[in-house]
């Protein structure tokens, strides 16, 4: 029985050791009193997703406020990519979410359903004029409100490794279009058969598909209307082309690159310099030019044109977007801090390019003066904006029509039915979703 | 003799190959933490060209406010009582389950594996919103209280099955000689059990260790986040990650499951026997 | 002793009292809350709208995810669990021996399923498997050709499943557990009586785990269901949908879709799939589990 007794001092042990702990972990939650007249202490809950990068950029930037507004803490909320959507919708249908929210593009039709956000327009202490009135209105506006300002300037472009691109016989100052595209391929990949000129995983090649679609009609590719914006020989056309370069081994193996789903920086051919082009948004370069050896050269161009484009189909979106929660204590106070982040110099200098290029124009140019910002970048986004295409509606980038183009892509990508079949099916398969979107 | 030892010998030589593929991830975690990032998914090679030495302290150090350090004592925080209260509720209610007859048992039981059955994801928005009318969003509240309850069926099952693998004629014998119900469990069942009882501690240990997507639903404050928080901290597709520092973190973070592990084993090998508690 | 009897009907349920309390404060509530959004269209930002069997009728008649997601898990199931509970058997009964460094060949053993949370495996697991990862690079050096152990949908699933029957460390603990919980005056009696060691082995070891293997079926098949993490990470339901495995295809409808009322309408289908499937086998159980408690109690 001796050893019992060992166990029974074990378990009271624990519970005593719990009792302290959990006392420790549980007690001490305070919760800040609402009251908002100027020189009272004010706590703002600020939320964000981000790397090493931006985390240490933002709380400097919180850092520097206090020195603006001494009264006001910021209580920052940050973590990586992975879970944060979850957890923002699970807060704002619950009313937890922060004061202030970092939010993606793509989330902001459902989530605009509702008053989650505040309308920013005409609010005290806010200034606009620094944005580009177009663009807030393709993506700040939402039934009528502006609910989120875009905290940074992302374009689609193609990120070229140019050291690369040299050895390979690939040149880098063309302005591609799908000949060239596939021309190049087919040439590198038969001199070599480990070698493929364009990395795209099935996000990218949907984005080429529906480029290709757009520049050749010079309309959405879905219509506001819920109707398509294209017909099914169009279609098959577009998908015969992917096809076609799918075989010439133009593109990695979808097999292979989906592996590096929304990681393509993980890509092993990447890294190791056997495919010198991928088309991607220009935010995602700092973390591409990364896994690079030093001294590879890293530049970007437009992205494939077609020869007799009615549009040029080029992306360009808001790389985030900051939204003031309608359910904050303290709207005004929440309102100041999101219009020092967006447009005041010194915020702009701490905060550089970690949230892209700012998209207030005072903020872009006094952090472009502090030589925060990556040239490469830079000159994407600007040949983006020069060179911009139609704006995707929000029945085009709805996720559960981005569902149905990905699986057509995919069976033509892997070989597994023909353009024509496949372009029938998506058609069809389109019709039937739209109508049940419509009736939604 | 020599038919025993030769048995022996091919025992080792099967542990030590099959051993290896289980360890190879360890060891690739480990050298892979001092590597660039480069070397890390660019080549299939275990060893690198060159190496970086600072991911550990780099990666301790952590980003912005809080390190790991303050990762690692939260999670102990969170862990220690819930592993506890975990084992505690859970053998006092399988207790009842597996030795006792009463009203409505077999519908008891039958709800209690129900539980089990429906997936976390649509149960999640009604949990968040109880938890947060009780105010115990950003503690550590909604995983502690519950384990009190014994709210996890798996392990009420597990140590169901493992009660019922112990004969009655012992509580019957305790009975005679003048123990109570309670007395039977903590005197006669629980020593008897103890393989099973650690298994508990090391599952709910390493699961709530590892847990991730629960805690990043409940827990806000960077300040109180736990270890595998800590590590996707930085992961994020625009920006460049330090994969070094998250595969160092990685390793430390599962060095004290292992060290657990490692040590709660001894109590698998003493062997049991029931013939002095019959007798 | 009659009288005893009867206070102990009562004394079982105060035991499973806690148990109880836990239920109705902890899980009663978010349960009958999922039925009921099963019964409405629900996209988390707007009040529930009640639209009745809708949500069930579409899932049966009118989803190819559905049809896809239920095919694959069922495979995955079936392949996974019993590959893993026979493998995690055969290893716990290896390293049950007295060897020496036992604890060390067990702790290395169980690594698998300490590191399966890890942010690391997800890496890990393509980097091994990817096209020129290190398995290929080995099996090319005993001369077998290269194969595409992710990006072909004909074999990804399988893969994952490997990659589950790697993780099978719970349930070799557990029937450690069993192992040293058997009684070792019944072997001493049995080596008396002259059996052999093999006989011990089916007579006596095989009869008492069973109430462990019945437990590791009941869960490793209820875990299998709802499978998530691996094809999440590794695959995320690709390629070609070959990994969409139903806990994939529940979070899609309920995370990027918004359709919170119709992915609890597939929770409970899954709920109902699973109840079924544990029902057949606990009916089963009774006839090859063996309860040392003489099966009194159910």
């Amino acid at each position: 029985m001796q050893r019992l007794k060992g166990l029974n001092g074990f378990i009271a042990l624990m519970l005593v050791f719990v009792i302290i702990i959990s006392g420790c972990s549980s007690g001490n939650k305070d919760k800040e009193n609402p009251g908002s007249s100027p020189d009272e202490k004010v706590t703002l809950r600020f939320s964000w997703w981000g790397g090493d990068g931006r985390h240490e950029a933002t709380l400097a930037a919180i850092e520097a406020y206090k020195k603006v507004a001494p009264n006001v803490t910021i209580e920052a909320e940050y973590q990586g990519f992975d879970g944060y959507e979850q957890k923002v919708k699970t807060q704002l249908a619950s009313a937890t979410s922060a004061d202030i929210i970092q939010l993606d593009v793509p989330w902001m039709k459902e989530l605009t359903k509702n008053d989650f956000f505040l309308d920013l327009r005409n609010q005290e202490g806010l200034s606009l004029e620094g944005f580009d009135q177009d663009f807030l209105n393709n993506f700040s506006v939402y039934n009528d409100k502006m609910v989120a300002l875009p905290s940074g300037v992302n374009a689609y472009a193609l990120v070229i490794n140019k050291t690369a691109a040299d050895k390979l016989g690939v040149p880098t100052d063309i302005q591609w279009d799908w000949d060239t595209l596939y021309e190049e391929g087919k040439k590198l990949h038969e001199k070599d058969n480990s070698k493929y000129l364009l990395l795209a995983d099935h996000g990218m090649l949907m984005q080429d598909f529906t480029n290709m679609l757009k520049q050749r009609t010079g309309t959405q590719w879905i219509n506001e209307d819920y109707t398509r914006g294209f017909t099914k020989e169009e279609a098959a056309a577009a998908l015969e082309w992917i096809d076609k370069a799918m075989k010439a081994g133009v593109y990695q193996p979808l097999g292979e690159s989906d592996l590096f789903f929304g990681k393509t920086e993980q890509n092993p051919k990447w890294i190791n310099q056997d495919i010198p082009i991928i088309s991607a948004m220009s935010s995602t370069l700092l973390s591409l030019r990364s896994v690079l050896p030093e001294g590879v050269e890293v530049v970007t161009a437009l992205p494939a044109i077609d020869k007799n484009a009615k549009n040029s189909a080029v992306l360009v979106r808001p790389s985030q977007l900051i939204a003031v929660s309608s359910k904050s204590k303290h709207p005004e106070e929440s309102v100041k801090f999101l219009n020092w982040l967006m447009n005041d110099a010194e915020a702009a200098v701490t905060l550089g390019d970690v949230r892209s290029i700012p998209a207030s124009a005072p903020a872009q140019k006094a952090a472009v003066e502090a030589g925060k910002i990556d040239e490469a970048i830079t000159k994407a986004v600007e040949m983006g904006l020069k060179n911009a295409g139609i704006v995707d509606n929000a029945i085009a980038t709805n996720s559960e029509v981005s569902a149905l183009l990905q699986d057509v892509i995919e069976k033509v990508a892997f070989g597994k039915l023909m353009p024509d079949k496949a372009a029938q099916e998506l058609v069809s398969s389109l019709d039937k979703k739209l109508k049940e979107l419509q009736g939604r | 003799m020599t038919h025993a030892s030769s048995n022996k010998w091919l025992s080792y030589v099967l542990l030590t190959l099959l051993g290896f593929v289980m360890i190879y991830p360890l060891i690739w975690l480990f050298v892979s933490s001092f590597k660039t990032n480069q070397d890390i998914f660019g080549s299939s090679k275990l060893f690198a060209d060159t190496y970086v030495w600072n991911s550990y302290s780099l990666g301790w150090a952590g980003t912005g406010q809080y390190g790991f350090q303050q990762f690692f004592v939260n999670t102990l925080k969170l862990v220690l009582p819930t592993v506890v209260l975990t084992i505690v509720s859970s053998v006092i209610v399988a207790y009842g389950f597996s030795r006792f007859t009463f009203p409505l048992r077999t519908l008891l039981f039958s709800l209690m594996m129900a539980t089990l059955m429906l997936p976390d994801a649509t149960v999640m928005i009604p949990r968040y919103i109880l938890f947060n009318k009780l105010g115990w969003l950003d503690t550590y509240l909604p995983f502690i209280v519950p384990s009190a309850f014994a709210t996890s069926a798996f392990f009420i099952y597990m140590l169901i099955q493992f009660f019922r693998g112990l004969p009655r004629e012992l509580d019957e014998s305790a009975t005679i000689d003048g123990c109570n119900s309670f007395m039977i469990l903590i005197r006669v069942l629980l020593p008897l059990c103890k393989p099973a009882l650690f298994s508990v501690g090391i599952f709910q240990f390493i699961w709530t260790w590892n847990d991730f997507f629960n805690s990043i639903i409940y827990i806000s404050s960077v300040k109180k986040f736990t270890v595998s928080l800590g590590l996707r901290l930085s992961l994020d597709a625009s920006s460049a990650v330090s994969w070094n520092q998250v595969l160092a973190m990685s390793v430390v973070s599962v060095v004290p499951c292992i060290l657990l592990f490692f040590l709660a084993q001894k109590y698998f090998v003493e062997g049991i026997s029931t013939t002095g508690l019959k007798g | 002793m009659t009288r005893k009897k009867r206070s102990f009907r009562y004394i079982g349920l105060i035991y499973v009292l806690p148990w109880i309390l836990g239920l109705l404060i902890f899980q009663l509530y978010p349960f009958i809350a999922s039925f009921y959004y099963s019964l409405t269209d629900y996209n988390m930002v707007n009040a529930p709208k009640f639209i009745g069997l809708d949500n069930y009728k579409q899932i049966f008649t009118n989803d190819p995810g559905f049809t896809q997601a239920l095919k694959v898990t069922s495979i995955y199931v079936v392949l996974a669990v019993p590959v893993k509970l026979a493998f995690a058997l055969f290893v716990a009964i290896v390293l049950s021996a007295k060897l020496k460094a036992i604890n060390l060949f067990r702790t290395v053993y169980y690594l698998p399923s300490i590191l399966g949370g890890s942010v690391a495996i997800s890496v890990l697991w393509r980097f091994l498997f990817m096209k020129d990862g290190v398995v290929n690079s080995m099996l090319a050096n005993v001369g077998i050709p290269s194969i595409d152990w992710l990006g072909n949908p004909d074999i990804a699933l399988y893969t994952l499943g490997l990659l589950s029957v790697w993780q099978f460390g719970s349930s070799m603990v557990l029937f450690l557990a069993g192992i040293q919980q058997i009684p070792s005056d019944l072997y001493e009696a049995g080596s008396i009586d002259g059996a052999s060691k093999t006989r011990m082995f089916f007579k006596i070891t095989v009869p008492l785990l069973t109430p462990i293997v019945l437990f590791n079926l009941v869960m490793q098949m209820v875990n299998a269901f709802q499978e998530f993490t691996g094809a999440f990470v590794i695959t995320s339901g690709g390629p070609m949908k070959s990994t969409y495995l139903y806990a994939l295809k529940l979070y899609e409808e309920a995370f990027t879709f918004f359709k919170m009322g119709y992915a609890s309408a597939l929770s409970w289908v899954l709920f109902a799939i699973i109840m079924v499937v544990t029902g057949i086998i606990f009916k089963t159980s009774n006839r090859w589990v063996y309860y040392e408690d003489g099966g009194k109690t159910k």
